[in-house]
């Protein structure tokens, strides 16, 4: 694993390796926070208060075998926690799903490379179609880049359950993409008609 | 992977294959050759392959990295916490005393903000306001309409709802500012702080708290009366701080009554648990209230004087009534005078009379006394301060 080495020397006391954590980890946890809230402070309160967690029970974090898993979940955790404390975690059906919805403000901070404009366009679409236990999973394997067995200890589950999380995701972002790309044509094919009857009346 | 025909691989297997998201992300990966000599191998998977990665690459999102500065002053605060902790896991007798003169020191500094913070009070007074209001830092003036008047701050405390459909905005530039509600005679207001809190503010009163509070000590001065349910929170412990009580809450229901023109203010806990002291004398030993106790300090005393109540009386005032069910009038009577904060002459042989119904609470006692009279078909008499309530001749 990717932070395994640097975890084992911050657990034996190396300042260097908790520092290089904490800066190989902040972008991540500072955006992945904003799928939960707009609270900028309180996202940052909640990296503090982990990285202050982490270095008074470093001693006790030997057992930890999945880096990328445990600092991501004890984040949720804290963040969760904080926002519930400030009842900022508001029922899922009130507000419309905010829930690891991709809003205004974080969209803005996103630069997309390579990928074609309109293909980003349609996926970030469809990833709104998906429930918010799937829109999780999407962000933290592909922006998060957590491995198959790093999710499955996240999420609690199995690791074919966590393969097959992503796979079904996957498959629903595809089939609504598909849809889309059919209604076009299908509408090019009515623009088609039309235009021949038109021209039959004339 | 290896062992597989890659060849019949649809776009959706690429993009589950592990080592394939590797490869696409990561420059330096080591599965790189293969999958490099597979593309040249096989051309005509190329399409396929072509799209798996631009999937790959919409489903990722880049971010602009957040500021070396604010990592850096993150980091920095980590480290100091970190080396409170270790601080307090070597203490020694020597670091006691170090302890103790933190504590004068501190109370020190405590004295001269809180001096500071009252000058700062002082400039705004109930009675020269009609509307209750909020007043920002900036001198800014909110005015909240209608007797009962709703506060209800949201995000943090940069929304602010009033009366449940109007929202204003609030810019915070700093990291919290403070916040002042002023509630004039003859109204009140119900507010929403951010950590949840809720707050019922009497007539004649002024609040004053930062907005959000801070996340390791949530701070509230009043001068007037106030009914508060806190929202718990062990992490960051709940004052509140008049002219002469200083209270720290455990939780939960609580109300205080300190208007400075009074020369007596008390507490009364509802709910839960809370520690008070005067804030005159700050050496003193914290006095420990328990549900339906009242604390009581007068302008000369210096230790609470502690009573046993029932605590519905001390709550009248918020809900705007008084409510009785086969009460004889002599309860009546003490409610009402505890409400205006009055004394009232009773007849002995009317004592007893029975009363259920409910009683609208005026600004001035004149008129309910006046009401309470015709129903029950006794005398009333006023003389300045004085009220008698007599059996007709």
């Amino acid at each position: 694993m990717k932070y395994a080495q640097k975890w084992k020397r911050m657990v034996d006391g190396n300042d260097r390796a908790l520092e290089d954590l904490y800066l190989s980890f902040f972008d991540k946890l500072y955006y992945f926070g904003f799928n939960f809230t707009q609270d900028e402070q309180i996202i940052k309160d909640c990296i503090q208060l982990l990285f202050i967690e982490i270095t008074c029970y470093r001693k006790k974090l030997t057992e930890v075998k999945y880096v990328n898993a445990y600092i991501f979940k004890s984040f949720k955790r804290l963040l969760v926690k904080e926002l519930k404390k400030n009842e900022r975690f508001e029922p899922l059906e009130e507000l419309g799903n905010p829930y690891f919805e991709t809003t205004a403000s974080a969209e803005k901070e996103v630069i997309l490379q390579e990928a074609s404009e309109e293909l980003k366009k349609a996926i970030s679409a469809s990833i709104q179609k998906l429930t918010p236990k799937q829109r999780e999973a999407i962000y933290l394997k592909f922006t998060c880049s957590l491995s198959y067995l790093e999710m499955s200890e996240y999420l609690g589950i199995g690791i074919e359950s966590a393969r097959v999380l992503i796979a079904r995701s996957i498959q629903k972002i595809r089939l609504e993409i598909q849809k889309h790309t059919d209604l076009d044509t299908n509408n090019l094919i009515l623009f088609y008609l039309s235009t021949f009857k038109g021209w039959q009346k004339n | 992977m290896k062992n597989q025909d890659l060849t019949s691989w649809k776009v959706e297997d690429f993009i589950l294959d592990e080592s394939f998201q590797r490869w696409t992300f990561e420059t330096t990966s080591e599965e790189s050759d293969f999958w490099q000599k597979f593309l040249s191998d096989h051309p005509t998977c190329a399409p396929v392959i072509q799209e798996a990665q631009n999937y790959l690459h919409a489903l990722k999102k880049t971010y602009s990295p957040v500021s070396t500065e604010v990592k850096k002053s993150i980091w920095r605060s980590i480290q100091k916490q970190r080396r409170h902790v270790l601080r307090l896991n070597i203490i020694t007798r020597a670091a006691a005393v170090f302890l103790m003169l933190i504590v004068a020191g501190s109370a020190w500094f405590y004295f001269g903000r809180s001096s500071n913070l009252q000058n700062f009070i002082a400039k705004e007074h109930p009675s020269s306001f009609t509307e209750t209001s909020i007043i920002f830092a900036d001198g800014h003036k909110l005015p909240i309409q209608g007797k009962c008047g709703e506060i209800n701050y949201r995000n943090q405390g940069k929304k602010i709802i009033i009366n449940r459909h109007k929202a204003a905005k609030q810019l915070l530039p700093q990291k919290r500012s403070l916040n002042q509600v002023i509630v004039p005679f003859g109204k009140q207001v119900r507010i929403k702080l951010p950590d949840g809190t809720r707050m019922w503010v009497n007539a004649g009163s002024k609040v004053i708290y930062p907005v959000p509070f801070k996340t390791k000590k949530r701070e509230i001065y009043l001068e007037g009366e106030a009914y508060f349910e806190v929202a718990h929170n062990p992490r960051a412990p709940f004052h509140v701080r008049t002219q002469q009580m200083n209270l720290r809450i455990i939780g939960t229901k609580f109300d205080v009554k300190a208007y400075p023109s009074d020369t007596v203010s008390y507490t009364v806990l509802m709910e839960g648990s809370l520690a008070l002291k005067s804030s005159q004398n700050l050496f003193a030993p914290e006095t420990i209230l328990k549900p339906n106790q009242l604390a009581q300090f007068t302008t000369e005393s210096r230790h609470p004087e502690l009573l046993q109540v029932n605590v519905e009386d001390y709550l009248d005032w918020k809900s705007g009534h008084l409510t009785f069910k086969d009460d004889s009038l002599e309860e009546v009577i003490r409610r009402i005078e505890r409400y205006y904060n009055i004394h009232i002459l009773l007849d002995n042989e009317i004592k007893q009379l029975n009363i259920t119904g409910k009683l609208e609470l005026t600004e001035t006692p004149g008129p309910i006394l006046q009401g309470l009279a015709i129903i029950t078909g006794i005398e009333y008499k006023q003389n300045n301060e004085a009220y008698e309530l007599k059996k007709p001749k």
